[in-house]
């Protein structure tokens, strides 16, 4: 149509949220500010869209004046987009990247009232493309922040909620098929199979994972080293003793055995030593002879000598709990500045010598390279995660201490990190002694659990 | 037993466990709810209290921790 007319047809697009309150008053700004645009660039006005109380973030919920803009864009019915800003817009990366395209290939016109964007500019479409890609960013943090809540609820003794897990119902109850499955992969890996042989086999058997892509080796990782498989990762009533607990999977033998091959010896070198598999074992001590804890059968704590013997989970939780609302404390809050440049490099050479480091691991599982290789491709990426480590290390202390702008929040970043960065946490800030717990009964007295501040360097 | 007041959250479970054993069983599914809730505030209290009393960070200990969780959370 713009070849027809000089004249470019310009749609206007509104959108109110009521996340905000007050926002009446805010949708007639918003409309003469657009039309402002549209009569100073000499277009027209084809048609005004207006959505209200509608987020713009979540793509599920249904925009009905967005989806008809869409369809006419499709049918060809304007050449400009006259929008308040692009957050109005859409916050989904996908579709702002769409729109972005449309911009670039077809000449479509957007152009937002609070002059922060211009795309039919080289700059305005470069900062609508960084927009989509802070967007992006925020997708997955916020999705990172929900493995980190998800975390937190278990370490305070709740069931989970949210995504479910293959298997089960968000409730709890077994789902038979996908329990089946589940199973079926424990064994398998507990028969000798690796990660991609198992991925071959289930493939070969037409069995697809819960959203209906081929599974894959990380996937199948993800399954077998998950506890909760073996009942584990709730209080199993040590806590309140009144909890209830699903239906384990897998036996907890098989669940050891899995696990222990999963951190077979040639992978625990390139790992942050994932030798330990308990939160406090070498890192507790007896609140009675002063020795270090030691893990013990049936999911215990228990001294060198035996004065104490007590139920891991519960204690972990406590601690874990501390921690984290230690790192919540405003005196945090400065962890969260914007890293500088140098900074950003540097943490960026280590993620990618490390997750060089991960994939020659991942290969050697899958059975792709053999020993000397492996061998060898790990010494020449733990030598590159070394020297970008020893950057990062150089570092002014504010610089490396801005880096954990790549986690937003230190408390999440600590409840979402490994068993191993959770244990060097522990040890940088407190001492953990366990005293005896009160015998004959089933009600955990967090008071049993001595946590120490630490004051000055550390372990 | 934990021998700590509790905040408000334990005020109120106090008070809901109260109001129940007057008229409910010992195991009645309400009442064990509000059991357990009492808990759980008693323990955020209980963390609360331990983490009340930590002192400021030293410079090393705040390096170390943006070092162990930067590392691990982009890894
Ligand atoms: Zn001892």
């Amino acid at each position: 149509m713009s070849a027809s007319s000089q004249r470019r047809g310009a749609a206007i697009y509104l959108r109110i949220s009521l996340d905000q309150t007050g926002e009446g008053l805010a949708i007639e700004r918003q409309r003469q500010e657009c039309h402002r645009i549209v009569t100073e660039r000499g277009w027209r006005v084809t048609k005004e869209y207006v959505d209200q109380s509608i987020t713009a973030s979540d793509a599920r919920k249904r925009r009905p004046q967005y989806d008809a803009l869409v369809r006419d864009f499709e049918a060809g019915l304007y050449d400009a987009l006259v929008c308040y800003d692009l957050d109005r817009l859409t916050r989904q990366p996908r579709q702002l990247e769409d729109w972005i395209d449309a911009a670039e290939g077809r000449g479509l016109a957007i152009v937002t009232a609070n002059g922060e964007a211009d795309l039919t500019t080289d700059a305005g479409r470069l900062f609508a493309r960084i927009k989509a890609a802070v967007a992006r960013a925020e997708v997955e943090r916020k999705s990172a922040r929900q493995t980190a809540a998800a975390r937190q609820r278990a370490a305070l003794g709740r069931p989970p909620l949210g995504v479910r897990l293959t298997g089960y119902l968000p409730t709890g109850e077994v789902v038979k098929e996908e329990a089946a499955v589940v199973r079926r992969i424990f064994a398998l890996f507990h028969g000798g199979e690796s990660l991609r042989g198992i991925v071959q086999t289930l493939a070969t058997e037409g069995i697809s994972a819960r959203n209906g892509r081929p599974w894959n080796p990380s996937t199948i990782r993800g399954i077998l080293s998950n506890p909760r498989y073996a009942g584990r990762a709730v209080y199993r009533g040590a806590e309140t003793g009144e909890l209830g607990s699903w239906e384990p999977l897998v036996s907890e033998d098989v669940f050891r055995v899995v696990n222990a091959r999963l951190a077979d010896p040639r992978r625990k070198t390139v790992r942050l030593g994932t030798d330990r598999k308990h939160l406090g074992s070498g890192l507790y001590a007896c609140g009675v002879c002063e020795g270090p804890i030691q893990a013990w059968s049936g999911e215990r704590y228990r001294c060198r000598d035996g004065c104490i013997t007590r139920s891991m989970v519960p204690i972990d939780s406590l601690v874990l709990a501390v921690i984290a609302e230690r790192l919540r404390r405003p005196d945090m809050a400065d962890l969260l500045a914007a890293p500088p440049e140098d900074a950003t490099n540097a943490m960026d050479a280590v993620t990618a010598a490390q997750n060089r480091v991960d994939a020659i691991a991942a290969d050697y599982d899958g059975g792709l390279i053999d020993g000397t290789r492996f061998a060898v491709a790990t010494a020449k990426a733990k030598a590159e995660l070394k020297t970008a480590e020893g950057r990062l290390a150089q570092l002014a202390p504010n610089e490396a201490l801005a880096t954990v702008l790549a986690a937003p929040d230190p408390a999440e970043a600590f409840l979402g990190s490994s068993l191993m960065a959770q244990r060097a946490v522990i040890g940088t800030l407190t001492t953990v002694h366990l005293d005896r717990g009160t015998r004959y009964t089933r009600t955990f007295d967090p008071e049993t659990v001595r946590i120490g501040w630490r004051t000055g360097a550390s372990s | 037993m934990v021998a700590i007041s509790g905040g408000t959250a334990a005020t109120n479970a106090r008070a809901r466990i109260a109001a129940l054993s007057r008229s409910r069983e010992a195991d009645d599914p309400e009442l064990l709810d509000a059991r357990r809730d009492l808990r759980t505030a008693q323990l955020e209290a209980h963390i609360r209290k331990v983490v009340d009393s930590a002192p400021p960070l030293t410079t090393e200990q705040r390096q170390r921790l943006a070092l162990i969780l930067a590392g691990t959370s982009r890894g």
